[in-house]
């Protein structure tokens, strides 16, 4: 019996053969915003979605295809749309399922982006969105009403490393007709395959550890291709003809493929938030080496985590894989092969220290970033939730003291060296 | 669209284009466990280029209500009398894929108004071995495992597909998957058993052509033989590169493959398409 292609081997190759027309081996660039029809059929049924092909870059690109099909090899997915960032994916995902008089159910550990997004920017579009305990699925249940249109969450949040029980909130978004929208960024298809466990749609920032560079922003959004939008009765704008492309219904002319059509022929035509061929271009390079970069990720985080959890200037470290943390059970359920390697500890000393900490750092780099192969460290309360107020701050588990790490690739005795001269000034400072 | 018949309701596709008096007609009939998707691009297309087309989803298929009918001759006797119901008179082209390309070898051997007919990834006898029977008869995901494996070329399994974003197997998976329990098995099995083939290629008395992918090992190109032994009038196209599910792994070349099929039989295709 033959096998599926391997995770490894499509990480090299899904989305790409050898170039037909000149043998290039590596995915070319191709840097064009349009493309030139053959004559005038061709270029009447592309437009007609009669035949397959690119009319402009906005809308499709050779290379930004090339990304698109391997992040749906990679996760188990029908397709998948590029998009100019993470934001940008999960905007296009939402927007796509949501509009005015709309509801959604979010997690509220959430990273700070997509919570302002949720919590101030869509309500003056009309969507509005309930905040829930991620780890209650009372709270999910309780939070559903007749125009909740999605529930969303992050498999393992950011900055406090709270995992999802993702076949549970499945299991209520499915038992209400709606889909379970999940941001897989700080786990990768190479630690967990969500679609496996009950998500139906998958939005991911590349700009972290899929492209591991840090040189190149961009997302994606990916389609299980499982949601039966049909049944669901709540997705007309699936389901129903679309007056905006002649007429098209999108369940009934692409069946498991309507949603990921439709952001494309809606959301990436409409809002225009495409990702550029040449990110798309560094990113493929990130991707073929993203198993073999994220396990030495993890092996890396769990020497650091190891060495902090014992540090007399740590008051506690997040990290799903200890014992005491509250989700490991189901982060041992869930992600077998290694957590993630973005995590958070509570330094001794309050802001004071936490300010001596960072500034201390020689290999670590202080910037808003996390998922690159260099480590890098953020103090989340003052930057990255810094809009959140003091209550949603509380529900975010982000306190003044918590100090949020991103592991890289460095020798793990560099980087525990580096961590371990910066906690003893930050102690000194704090004594003072 | 929705027909209602004896089978209860069935789906047709049109192509997005109202049928025109005149006009030819395109039916297309999809393959085991499939159902009209696999045809949208084509549909679109020859709608928009002078057809009525017609991309039906057979009982139990895709939005079709009812179960599968169990042997190709009856499908072909319910997709034969649709077209002549449902459709203005006029030349009528059958494409069909797979076990949907025996039941248009059948719906052209039967039907009056054939002018052509297009056989893709197809062969006879079209045996089905006993582990896939098996497996799809106990309900099993290998079954769906084996189609999707043996139906798409190793390339195509890599990717690379033209329709930006799209993996073309896991689509293909996710449509079996979507099929009711015994949908599969009632296929495979009908394919299994049908006899007729060299008869009703016998009786065929259009042009016929066949398209078959050089990598396909659900239906391999020697398996056709027979066919085009016995069909009088025959053209064989080969796709490169290409495995069994021709339509979504080479949308591009099947579409240039069909034209000229089209274009053979004098029905009318655009200018330097």
């Amino acid at each position: 019996m033959p096998r599926h292609i391997e995770f490894d081997t499509l990480m090299l190759h899904a989305g790409q053969q050898p170039d037909p027309a000149t043998g290039a081996r590596a995915t070319p660039l191709y840097q064009s915003t349009s493309f030139v029809f053959d004559d005038s059929d061709h270029a009447a049924s592309l437009f007609n979605v009669g035949r397959a092909g690119h009319v402009y870059s906005r809308i499709s690109n050779p290379t930004v295809a090339v990304l698109e099909e391997r992040m749906a090899a990679l996760e188990g997915g029908v397709g998948a749309v590029a998009t100019a960032s993470g934001m940008a994916a999960i905007h296009l995902a939402i927007s796509t399922l949501a509009g005015t008089g709309s509801h959604v159910v979010a997690s509220r550990a959430l990273y700070g982006g997509t919570h302002n997004l949720l919590a101030y920017t869509l309500p003056r579009f009309g969507v509005e969105t309930t905040f829930v305990d991620p780890q209650n699925p009372q709270a999910w249940q309780d939070a559903l009403r007749d125009n909740t249109r999605l529930c969303f969450g992050e498999i393992v949040a950011n900055p406090g490393c709270e995992v999802l029980d993702v076949p549970k909130v499945a299991d209520i978004a499915h038992r209400h007709g709606v889909p379970l929208v999940l941001d897989s960024t700080l786990t990768p298809p190479c630690l967990i395959k969500p679609f496996e466990h009950g998500a139906d749609i998958v939005v991911h920032s590349l700009t972290k550890f899929v492209g591991g560079h840090g040189v190149a922003i961009g997302g994606c959004v990916v389609d299980s291709g499982k949601f039966n939008w049909r049944s669901s009765g709540k997705f007309t704008q699936l389901s129903e003809p679309y007056d905006g492309f002649h007429g098209m219904n999108f369940v009934e002319e692409f069946g498991p493929a309507a949603f990921i059509m439709r952001a494309r022929k809606e959301g990436l035509r409409d809002f225009g938030a495409s990702m550029s061929p040449a990110n798309a271009f560094y990113l493929l390079q990130g991707c073929e080496t993203l198993s073999m970069r994220m396990q030495r990720h993890i092996d890396n985080a769990r020497a650091v985590v190891e060495f902090l959890s014992t540090h007399d200037a740590v008051a506690g470290v997040s990290y799903p894989e200890l014992p005491d943390h509250p989700d490991h059970a189901l982060a041992k359920q869930l992600l077998p092969d290694g957590s993630t390697a973005v995590f958070s500890f509570e330094l001794k000393g309050g802001r004071a220290a936490g300010k001596k900490f960072i500034e201390r750092l020689q290999l670590f780099s202080h910037l808003a970033n996390v998922g690159d192969a260099k480590s890098l460290v953020i103090h989340p309360a003052s930057t990255t939730h810094s809009r959140m107020d003091e209550a949603a701050l509380t529900e975010a588990g982000v306190s003044e003291g918590l100090v949020r790490l991103s592991i890289g690739l460095e020798d793990k005795r560099d980087l525990i060296s580096d961590l371990n001269g910066a906690l003893k000034a930050s102690q000194k400072v704090a004594a003072k | 669209m929705n027909w209602q018949t004896d089978h209860g309701s069935i789906f047709v596709y049109d192509g997005g284009e109202r049928y025109r008096s005149g006009a030819p007609t395109l039916c297309f009939i999809h393959g085991a466990a499939m159902d009209h998707t696999v045809w949208t691009l084509f549909a679109r297309y020859w709608a928009k280029n002078g057809y009525n087309v017609a991309a039906i989803d057979l009982p139990g298929h895709g939005l079709s209500d009812g179960t599968p009918l169990t042997t190709i001759v009856e499908s072909a006797g319910l997709v034969t009398a649709l077209i002549e119901q449902h459709l203005p008179p006029g030349d009528v082209c059958w494409v069909g894929h797979s076990m949907g390309s025996l039941i248009a070898l059948e719906c052209a051997a039967i039907a009056k108004q054939t002018s052509a007919l297009v056989m893709m990834g197809t062969a006879f006898p079209m045996a089905v071995g006993s582990a896939l029977l098996d497996s799809a008869k106990a309900n099993e995901h290998l079954a769906i495992d084996i189609v999707s494996l043996f139906g798409h070329s190793y390339g195509s399994q890599l990717g690379g597909n033209p329709v930006a974003g799209i993996h073309a197997q896991t689509l293909a998976e996710r449509l079996m998957e979507q099929a009711a329990e015994h949908v599969m098995y009632t296929d495979l099995n009908a394919c299994n058993t049908y006899e007729r083939g060299l008869e009703a290629a016998a009786a065929v008395q259009c042009p016929a052509s066949l398209i078959l992918g050089e990598l396909d090992r659900m239906t391999p190109m020697r398996a056709a033989e027979a066919l085009k032994n016995a069909l009088t009038d025959v053209t064989v196209t080969t796709l490169p590169d290409c495995g069994h599910m021709m339509m979504t792994e080479k949308p591009e070349q099947t579409h240039q493959a069909l034209t000229r099929c089209l274009r053979s039989v004098a029905l009318p295709v655009p200018v330097k398409s």
